[in-house]
């Protein structure tokens, strides 16, 4: 058996891949992902809320699922990819669920914006035409305080749209 | 809301996470999905010397047949209990329980038997391994044990585990051919805890139930058996009167706590209630005979 | 829909994109804890388990030998070099302790120190070595029994824990009251709540001892301002900037005073390093000086027999919590300026109690107190149509201010500008199939279903260019005027930069400021570049609060423009050899009137000030830029005038309650409003739903929960339920345009409007529901439980609930 390596007090390195980029990094065993993703991987669109998995604005794709980076360590992200609100534009170029969402008014401070877009981009990439349940039991998990949720239902439609129209 | 500091350790075989469980015993938490356990940590509610995460023992993330049930690892997400053949087939409670559960970015990362471990009060899932006749697999060093999940808890937030176990799957008996079954809550809102709960699950034998099983969460120190609803229901006529009867039974028995959110008082009454919805829409569903 | 404007519109009233979405969208709003500094230090603060207590002793040794922590500052230390905070000082002198409590806590979560460290894990990890000896005393939890003789004392110094009383009367009332038919009467309550941004309040302080000056970057809705005031030694000179927030919704102005106060004492013991404190989520819900609304009513109108309102009497009881820290408790006064809504009453009395208790202090919510006061007031004109047998609707239309009587001075002498409200009240019944959502309630009530169905409506001022009652007083009499800038100017290429002074919000600033300045001078969107300046800006700007937001940067916008345009025009004038009153500017250029003859772009005319000073006539200033700074001009002649204008609003709410469980099911809900011009429709849209939304959780979910203790029972999201999309109806939202008379575009501020009617509309539909029970909901958060008594208190009255509407 391996012995399994000791981390107190000290930090440890991870491996993790970030929008597409492999990175490696030395960080404390209790660092959370959100905190590691924040400050250490320049990846600020990853807002931070409610740090108790409630609010979902840091909302991310971890291995391609949404999940919250308050409610994970940063070492556990070690052999992971990840992908934040920075991966989704393609330079100046939004990506089509970034374009329904000005185009619907679906934002308003823009802070849940990053999490609710990266939930949508998995709803729609494993159903490309979600009822209205399916998107609600989405952006269900995600609070917005701004927008009252319609016009971010509204994006959502638009967004499945547009990538069926692709 | 940063964690304490504390000793990580990562093992990736269920061997090596007995290990250290061993080593450290009441100094180490085990943290799986995390989406209890992280919250307590950023509050620093839960204050470990030693944090076992079990994540990457790869060989705990399944769900497979074993002898008339499901049986789950402990890494495996509660994601899957809706998207798993499996499980609709020979264990759908579960997938209507997921329905109630959180949200799916809660679920993505969230495992069942984390759940089951847990013991929330207020959970979905105890309860349902509870009616279900669930039985949970803890390894220690000295070797594995099986307990009933009815027998797993014993108070609030508290297991009859071992500091030096960890349960390494949750095996759900198939149910019955013809089995109707409802999972029922009220929460303050969409996927929070509930306030109230009652899983029911019936077998119709003839125009008779036949067998009846029932648990309640949120209405208690920890997810229960209704045993007393039970008894009263087998070998009877579905009735509305009946129906009646077991729900004042079941809000009587029920010992509810008292928050912010709700009384026992209003939990008593919650109980009856969702012991009648629960029961009508079991029925409905054994009547269909339809399990899959 | 025609727009009252000075130019011809291609963009405003359109539903364009805004043009700030690009960053938002991908994530690259530079936020507050964003921001990095080298060496920077972050702050954990050590705060009360205790709602009331003496600090009997602190001792800071084992956190300040922890490695990694630069300093420890306590209250005590902290005393020493500052004063006490106190945003209403000639209202309720020495109400409040300091940015740090010093010798007594008088609140749970209250901050007694705070630890700088390298990073926020070590400062949290210190903060808990703290060790602190209290002597508990007893808390105040109660308003009504803090107003007692007996009570323990929130402030040992002071008689008793009244802060303030006021009685302002109108008319006759005791008469009036004497002489009505009917007199309708009631106790509410309004829960604890507050606007809970998503993103929570932050710091960076650096001062800077050498330059002898002060730098707080925020997140403040309001930049500019300035807490030299607070320090014993204070800087030669500070500056409080604000970066772009996650959602403010009030909460983002007073409540930062006293952590920048404290950052900012840090950094100088830290010999001028960056001090970065971001308030988490717990301390934001537990201790961040935002809750609002803690209210008790006791509410009494009289009637004639034909429904005519003629008297009103409101009896507020304020718990404002353990300090007047911020401007917060004169949100008792906001209702001054609409006390009678939309009704035509002439008899009012307005009596105010404000008390403090050992709980989080109170701070600004959307809204400034008005969705409670609008709240009695309709559920009191329902009780009185129901007496009288009237339709809601149909006494609604029996009392309201007709379209002819606008301009109209209420009694407090608020000049109400425009409106049309029996058209608004009608375009929502009839978009919501009134009739037949009456006869639908009738069925469903008769096979036993509480459905219930209400029909509200509010004013809402806009446009706040002064503050109300106390802050006269605090000036002598004299209104503190609050004026909006901007400024503008033209590149050589012809595209216009425009400046505004603080943060991006999220509401739409730049983006209806891009559609107003394209439109008045005829050029594209993209010729048009926003930008949203910190405090280092010179113009005066309040920046958004009282949904002034559209009512004074267009005022700002347009007075800039027109100078510009002047100038641009005088330019020309001499470049065309053409007199200025002949030429105009249209489609990017300055033309002859009617189009006809030689045009010169603008441009051209912008270049050639730049590099041809030579061609300018002597009299212009050679600088194709300008600022305007917009002020009132009317005085602050009335206890409440200082709103310009009244976007007003009719919501129709179809209800359901559970009989078994006391859940609301919101069925139906449709809006028609009238905020005037409407710059950008969508936008208007999103600010009604944001506003539905808050009230839905006003009403249905949020409550700062106290226990008999002052132990705050809500300092999690588990326990602060703010609704998600399930419990959000998608509302049905209908415009009536009635454009203000003193705008310069017809626009009305419309930010707080749905906030303001929707907790009425839920609260007057959930009572609608209950009435066939002959039971009464009187708490405004109608938690399933608080329902589920009453109709439990119905079927003990009864005898038996089956024979309810059965």
């Amino acid at each position: 058996m391996n012995a399994p390596i000791d981390l107190l007090s000290d930090t440890r390195q991870v491996t993790v891949t970030v929008n597409g980029k492999q990175q490696s990094l030395e960080v404390e065993g209790r660092t959370t992902l959100a905190d590691m993703l924040r400050q250490e991987c320049r990846t600020p669109g990853v807002r931070v809320g409610c740090e108790h998995g409630v609010c979902g604005s840091c909302t991310i794709l971890f291995d391609g699922e949404p999940m919250r980076a308050c409610l994970m360590l940063a070492v556990q992200a070690d052999g992971h990819e990840i992908k934040t609100i920075e991966s989704m534009a393609d330079g100046d170029k939004l990506h089509a669920i970034q374009e329904a969402f000005s185009e619907e008014h679906g934002l308003q401070c823009g802070f849940c914006t990053a999490g609710i877009i990266l939930s949508v981009s998995e709803l729609l990439e494993r159903c490309p035409q979600p009822s209205d349940e399916q998107i609600y039991e989405v952006l269900g998990g995600h609070l917005c305080r701004c927008t009252g949720y319609q016009q971010i239902l509204q994006s959502v439609r638009l967004a499945a749209d547009m990538l069926v129209d692709k | 809301m940063k964690p304490v500091s504390f000793k990580y350790l990562k093992p990736t075989g269920l061997e090596e996470a007995t290990a250290i469980l061993a080593e450290y015993g009441a100094e180490a938490r085990i943290l799986a999905g995390g989406q209890s356990m992280m919250p307590m940590l950023n509050m620093r509610i839960a204050r470990p010397s030693v944090l076992v995460d079990i994540n990457e023992i790869v060989e705990l993330n399944y769900i497979r047949a074993s002898d008339g049930a499901v049986a789950i690892g402990a890494v495996t997400r509660q994601r899957r209990l809706g998207d798993d053949d499996l499980i609709a087939a020979q264990v759908p409670v579960l997938a209507t329980a997921l329905k109630c559960m959180s949200h799916p970015q809660i679920q993505n990362r969230g495992t069942i038997v984390g759940s089951i471990c847990h013991g929330d009060p207020a959970a979905e899932l105890p309860a349902v391994a509870i009616a279900l006749g669930a039985e949970v697999t803890a390894h220690s060093q000295a070797g594995a044990r099986t307990i009933p999940v009815a027998d797993l808890y014993r108070g609030y937030y508290r297991t009859t585990l071992e500091p030096n176990e960890l349960v390494s799957e949750v095996k759900f008996p198939a149910m019955p051919p013809g089995c109707g079954w409802s999972v029922v809550e009220i929460s303050r809102r969409h996927g929070d805890l509930a306030l109230a709960g009652v899983v029911t699950m019936i077998v119709l034998d003839g125009k008779e139930i036949g067998q009846a099983r029932l648990a309640c969460f949120g209405l208690g120190k920890a997810a229960h058996r209704l045993v007393e609803a039970e008894s009263m229901l087998t070998g009877q006529l579905a009735s509305g009167d009946l129906f009646q009867e077991v729900a004042s039974i079941v809000s009587s028995s029920v010992k509810p706590m008292d928050d912010s959110h709700a009384s026992a008082e209003y939990r008593r009454a919650l109980a009856a209630e969702l012991t009648q919805r629960s029961l009508s829409e079991a029925i409905e569903r054994a009547k269909q005979g339809a399990t899959s | 829909m025609s727009i009252p404007v000075p130019f011809k519109s291609k963009y405003v009233g359109q539903s364009v994109k805004r043009v700030e979405d690009p960053v938002l969208l991908t994530g690259r709003a530079p936020h507050i804890d964003d921001l990095e500094f080298p060496g920077m230090l972050h702050v954990a603060f050590l705060r009360s388990p205790h709602a009331h207590a003496k600090i009997k002793a602190i001792d800071i040794d084992a956190a300040s030998a922890l490695a990694g922590v630069e300093y420890v500052l306590t209250g005590d230390e902290l005393k020493q070099e500052t004063r006490p905070l106190n945003a209403l000082p000639g209202v309720a002198p020495g109400w409040t302790g300091y940015a740090m409590a010093a010798d007594k806590v008088r609140y749970a979560g209250e901050a007694l120190a705070a630890v700088a460290a390298t990073s926020r894990y070590i400062a949290e990890d210190a903060a808990e070595l703290i060790q602190v000896e209290y002597e508990i005393l007893d808390a105040v939890v109660d308003p009504e029994e803090a107003s007692l003789p007996e009570s323990a004392l929130v402030y040992e110094d002071k008689e008793s824990n009244v802060l303030f009383q006021r009685n302002y009367t109108y008319g006759e009332p005791d008469r009036a009251m004497k002489e009505a038919d009917l007199v309708v009467r009631e106790n509410y309550r309004f829960p604890r709540v507050s606007g809970n941004p998503l993103e929570t309040v932050g710091v960076i302080a650096r001062w800077d001892s050498i330059a002898d000056e002060l730098t707080c970057w925020t997140n403040t809705q309001s930049p500019g301002g300035s807490i030299r005031g607070f320090f014993v030694n204070p800087p030669g000179r500070d500056q409080i900037t604000s970066q772009p927030h996650g959602g403010s919704f009030g909460t983002k102005m007073g409540a930062l005073v006293k952590y920048e106060i404290t950052a900012a004492l840090l950094s100088r013991r830290c010999e001028g390093r960056h001090v970065k404190y971001i308030e988490d989520r717990m301390e934001h819900l537990l201790a961040s000086s935002t809750h609002a609304w803690d209210r008790r009513y006791e509410a009494e109108f009289g009637f004639t027999s034909d429904g005519q309102c003629t008297v009103m009497k409101v009896r507020l009881l304020n718990d404002v919590g353990s300090s007047c820290e911020n401007a917060a408790p004169s949100m008792c006064w906001k209702p001054l300026v609409m006390l009678t809504g939309p009704y035509k009453v002439q008899h009012f009395e307005y009596d105010m109690t404000a008390v403090v208790t050992n709980k989080t202090p109170e701070g600004a919510y959307r809204g400034y107190g008005v969705p409670p006061h609008t709240l009695v007031i309709e559920r009191l004109m329902d009780k009185a149509a129901v007496a009288l047998g009237l339709d809601v609707a149909e006494i609604r239309l029996h009392n309201f201010i007709q379209p002819d009587e606008f301009p109209y001075k209420t009694p407090t002498g608020t000049d109400y500008d425009s409106g049309n409200f029996p058209a608004v009240l009608k375009l929502a019944l009839e978009k919501a199939n009134y009739e037949e959502l009456k006869a639908e309630q009738q069925r469903r009530r008769d096979e036993g279903a509480l459905v219930g169905l209400s029909v509200v409506f509010g004013v809402e001022p806009g446009g706040v260019w002064a503050m109300t009652g106390p802050f006269r007083d605090w000036l002598g009499g004299m209104g503190a005027i609050n004026p909006e800038s901007a400024a503008i100017s033209i590149s050589a290429e012809g595209t216009f930069d425009v400046e505004l002074f603080y943060a991006l919000e999220g509401q739409g600033q730049p983006t209806f400021a891009t559609q107003v300045i394209a439109d008045y001078f005829g050029v594209t969107m993209e010729s048009v570049r926003v930008r949203q300046s910190d405090a280092r800006s010179p113009a005066p700007s309040m920046g958004p609060a009282g949904s002034r937001q559209a009512v004074v940067l267009t005022f700002a916008l347009i007075g800039a423009a027109d100078k510009l345009a002047a100038r641009l025009i005088r330019v020309a004038s001499n470049l065309l050899q053409t007199p200025v009153d002949q030429l105009e500017i249209a489609e990017s250029s300055v033309q002859l009137k009617g189009g006809q003859g030689p045009s010169l772009p603008l441009g051209q005319i912008a270049a050639t000030m730049t590099f041809r000073p030579d061609l300018l006539p002597d009299e212009i200033e050679g600088n194709p830029q300008v600022t305007h700074t917009w002020r009132a001009s009317r005085p602050v002649d009335a206890e409440g005038s200082p709103y310009l204008t009244y976007a007003n609003a009719c919501h129709v709410a179809l209800v359901e309650v559970d009989r078994a469980t006391g859940q609301t099911s919101i069925e139906k809900y449709v809006i028609a409003d009238d905020c005037g011009t409407r710059l950008n429709p969508a936008m208007v849209e999103g600010q009604v739903q944001g506003g539905v939304a808050q009230g839905i959780g006003a009403t249905l979910f949020e409550e700062y929960v106290y226990d008999e203790y002052g132990q705050p029972q809500s300092v999690t999201f588990a326990d602060y339920l703010m609704p998600t999309i399930y419990e959000v109806p998608m509302t049905e939202k209908h415009a009536f345009v009635t454009p203000s008379p003193l705008t310069p575009l017809g626009v009305k501020g419309t930010g707080e409007g749905a906030i303001h009617v929707t907790p009425a509309a839920i609260f007057c539909a959930i009572n609608d529901a209950l009435a066939p029970l002959g039971v009464e909901l009187e708490h405004a958060n109608a938690k399933p439980e608080r329902v589920w008594q009453l109709i439990q208190q119905a079927a003990n009255i009864d005898g038996n609930i089956n024979k309810i509407g059965e």
